[in-house]
């Protein structure tokens, strides 16, 4: 099978620093990665890569057999991005914004009209479609970012913490929402940094660290081959050196000496 | 969207071919710009977060207060025709003074409406090409433009039309657009040179330094202009008679209007050719060249914060700047160094504190200044006669300005919701942080100021100015410190800034006024009175220790409880 996502030697630099080394990954249809790592390790750099945000990178990025750099366009008719929380224009209305979102996509408005309204009530948004978001809460703003993402039904969809500020039920959805995209073909890049999540829906994780990838494979391979049970444990082990002294030994140690307050 | 924004877009969208011709989705260009209009009507004004009740209230043209202060600033520029001794000279101080203006309020509203950073993650990553985005966005910036310069012009053009007839009122408007094109190039230019530099969030702090600077320069202009066109009133001045017009771009336009008016003079042809030339090949720079690598340079902006480590540059242990030095002097250890150190700080780090705090203070430089300059240039100036009274009491008490300014600013943040640790932690009493906060706005923007004026004083009066001013330096700490007692039931940093109730802030400042002149007036009656001043600064200093006093026992009852 042909990968939809592939990264072949990608390296990129803001001025002196170089953020990503030699990225190498394939990513194939209907698989959900798990992208994890620690803060500053070049997560955003590469979803911004494959979003076609960030063009000068050296390497090759191809998303559908379409080079990045030579038609961004073209990938991000391809590609639904979530963003991190508050990236919104929090003084419209949710149908404001998201009809914006489609026609920038390129939608009609026979396709997305129903479209929006049946995915907001789906999420529980119905009777606050015409409300300013600038009230709304994290959660509901999350939603409608989770919304804005999806609309235009792309194959593949980035997903850049997705659950902050949402509900257990929300959470729940969302959950279930991933593996049904799945299911239907689509593939999806996770970032996060709730383990325990990352370590549910992702049939492959790949872990970067500082601008390298140290592990990528299933969660069971890595579990057998580290000899640990849980990817929180994975990933501290993998990424330990980079954060010295962050371990709760130590804190506790501060304590020595002078107990009382 | 409003009436006004719909003709607007409407006009602007009337070369769409040649925007597809460019490369542009008109379609896109149309959502983009009319989302975009939506938006900069319903980011209220301060003016309308204060009128508004709920939060489900929306807020409706926002941009007409905008406009009418447009409008305003028009009116302003009219003195302009004031000066000089013929049309071209104030045509050109008329558009020297539109282009700061307007170049001061763009700039300012570049970096908050115009070049909106969510649009890296809301529009970039949609299939929208680089020649739809820039044309949007030169679309919106042209739209607010015109909101900005169709009031800002008319006074001009009503004048003009007066002075010179309706045909010359008409063609004036064809200078303003094109100072308008330049004005586009120059905030580019300098946006692309800046952003090269620093980082947009050191820029928007670089841009309120400017605007400080324009506020007090104005302040200083309109102290001393009168002054100079009384010095230069016999003086023929007419400014295309110089070789170095052509150097300035207000010229350029002014003689742009002149062609039609009379017979070029002097330079003027040079200012014809010059400002018909330039705004035409600037824009064409901006679109060619400019915009591409500003929108560039933006998203680069926006991805390098995201990635940046944290610089490890900083030391361990305790840090022990001259903050930390005056605490230790000012202050016994524990809550109220605390708050010193927190509202030492916090009030650097604050761009609405500054804003507020080194205007004033540089009203008060240039106030000081000036009236030093005035006293000097009298030959028979004495600190003892009425006049020097006047002047020394009147630059003393005008002090008094700074310290209300910063004292006043001192419960607002922007980030007030951080004021939960004080609620969370186990604090007996809130005075000792109030009385830090106090110490710290007192040693930082007060004592400096004091040392000058005590050192200024002392050199020009003489040693017998002495208790003078110290009784004029404590009185202000008196009143510093009584209106935090009366006024400050809140902690440093811990109440939003629109909230600030308009009503009572100018009864406050009408009190503090009154307060301040009942002193100043006592002081100047008692001025040559040495014994007598001696016993009031006594009397003063005592007062303001025992206000202090009272600010450290504050307790919790008196404290108005933030909503966190």
């Amino acid at each position: 099978m042909e990968p939809i996502i592939s990264l072949k030697q990608v390296n990129k630099s803001y001025g002196t620093k170089q953020v990503l080394h030699d990225i190498n990954l394939d990513i194939f249809p209907g698989q959900v990665i798990g992208y994890i790592g620690p803060n500053g390790a070049g997560k955003s750099t590469t979803v911004k890569i494959l979003c076609g945000l960030l063009t000068d990178y050296t390497g090759q990025v191809q998303v559908a057999g379409v080079e990045v750099k030579a038609d961004p366009l073209a990938v991000k008719k391809l590609v639904g991005y979530v963003p991190e929380l508050a990236d919104l224009y929090e003084v419209l209305t949710p149908w404001e914004y998201l009809e914006f979102v489609a026609t920038l996509q390129g939608m009609e408005p026979s396709v997305y009209e129903t479209r929006i309204q049946r995915m907001v009530e789906a999420f529980g948004l119905r009777d606050n479609l015409h409300q300013r978001m600038d009230s709304f809460s994290k959660g509901m703003r999350q939603k409608v970012l989770l919304i804005s993402g999806i609309l235009h039904n792309p194959g593949i969809i980035i997903f850049d913490e997705p659950l902050s500020g949402l509900d257990a039920n929300s959470v729940i959805l969302v959950k279930e929402l991933i593996s049904r995209l799945a299911r239907e073909g689509k593939t999806i890049f996770y970032c996060s940094h709730m383990m325990d999540v990352v370590e549910k829906v992702s049939d492959r994780i790949v872990l970067i660290s500082e601008g390298t990838v140290v592990a990528d494979d299933t969660f069971a391979n890595l579990q057998q081959r580290m000899g640990q049970q849980h990817l929180e444990q994975i990933f501290s082990s993998l990424t330990k050196h980079q954060q010295p002294g962050s371990s709760a030994d130590e804190l506790l140690r501060a304590f020595e000496n002078n107990n009382a307050l | 969207m409003n009436l006004l924004n719909k003709w607007l877009m409407q006009a602007v969208l009337l070369p769409a071919p040649l925007y597809r011709r460019m490369g542009a989705d008109v379609v896109l260009v149309k959502t983009i710009l009319a989302t975009k209009l939506t938006l900069d009507d319903r980011t209220p004004n301060t003016m309308q977060q204060l009128q508004r009740k709920g939060a489900s209230k929306p807020a409706k043209a926002a941009t007409l207060g905008a406009m009418f202060m447009s409008a305003i600033m028009g009116l302003l520029y009219l003195s302009a025709f004031a000066l000089g001794q013929d049309v071209v000279t104030q045509l050109t101080i008329y558009f020297f003074m539109f282009f700061v203006l307007l170049s001061s309020m763009l700039i300012a509203d570049f970096t908050s409406v115009l070049l909106d950073v969510r649009d890296n993650t809301i529009i970039l990553t949609r299939p929208v090409n680089d020649a739809t985005f820039l044309t949007a966005r030169l679309l919106h910036i042209l739209i607010h433009l015109t909101k900005l310069v169709l009031p800002m012009s008319l006074p001009g053009v009503v004048y003009i039309g007066y002075n010179y007839g309706v045909g010359m009122a008409l063609w004036f408007l064809v200078p303003v657009v094109l100072l308008i094109l330049f004005s586009i190039f120059f905030i580019n230019a300098l946006y692309l040179v800046f952003m090269r530099m620093v980082s947009p969030q050191r820029f928007q702090a670089i841009i309120s330094y400017v605007q400080i600077g324009m506020a007090i320069g104005i302040y200083a202009s309109y102290q001393v202009v009168p002054a100079l066109m009384n010095r230069f009133d016999g003086l023929n001045l007419q400014v295309g008679n110089y070789w170095f017009a052509p150097l300035l771009p207000p010229f350029w336009f002014a003689s742009v209007w002149q062609v039609l008016h009379a017979p070029l003079a002097g330079w003027e042809k040079a200012g014809l050719a010059l400002g018909l030339f330039i705004p035409l090949l600037a824009i064409w720079v901006v679109v060619r060249y400019l915009a591409g690598a500003f929108i560039q340079q933006l998203t680069l902006s926006a991805n390098r914060n995201a990635e940046t480590p944290v610089s490890n540059k900083t030391s361990a242990g305790h840090p022990s700047g001259l903050a930390e030095k005056i605490a230790r002097i000012l202050t016994p250890q524990g809550l109220q160094r605390a708050g010193f150190l927190f509202a030492w700080k916090m009030s650097g780090r604050s761009r609405d504190f500054r804003m507020q705090v080194l205007p004033a203070i540089g009203y008060l430089l240039v106030f000081a200044g000036i009236t030093l300059f005035r006293a000097l240039s009298k030959n028979n100036f004495s600190a003892f006669n009425d006049r020097g009274k006047a002047l020394v009491l009147s630059v003393l008490y005008f002090g008094t300005y700074v310290l209300v300014v910063a004292l006043g600013q001192m419960k607002f943040s922007d980030k007030w919701k951080a004021s939960w640790v004080f609620y969370a932690t186990p604090l007996h009493q809130p005075g000792p942080l109030i009385v830090g906060g106090f110490k710290a706005l007192v040693a930082k923007f007060y004592l400096p100021l004091a040392l000058l004026i005590f050192l200024v004083g002392t050199v020009f009066a003489g040693p017998l100015m002495i208790p003078n001013i110290l009784l004029g330096l404590a009185n202000q700490l008196l009143i510093g410190a009584v209106l935090v007692y009366v006024n400050q039931r809140e902690f440093p940093f811990s109440v939003p800034q629109q909230t600030q109730n308009r009503g009572v802030n100018v009864l406050r400042s009408i009190m503090v006024l009154l307060f301040t002149g009942l002193l100043g007036a006592g002081h100047y009656l008692l001025y040559s009175n040495l014994p007598v001043i001696l016993i009031c600064l006594l009397l003063s200093a005592a007062a303001t220790w025992t206000v202090v006093n009272s600010i450290a026992n504050i307790s919790w009852d008196k404290i108005k409880r933030a909503d966190v």
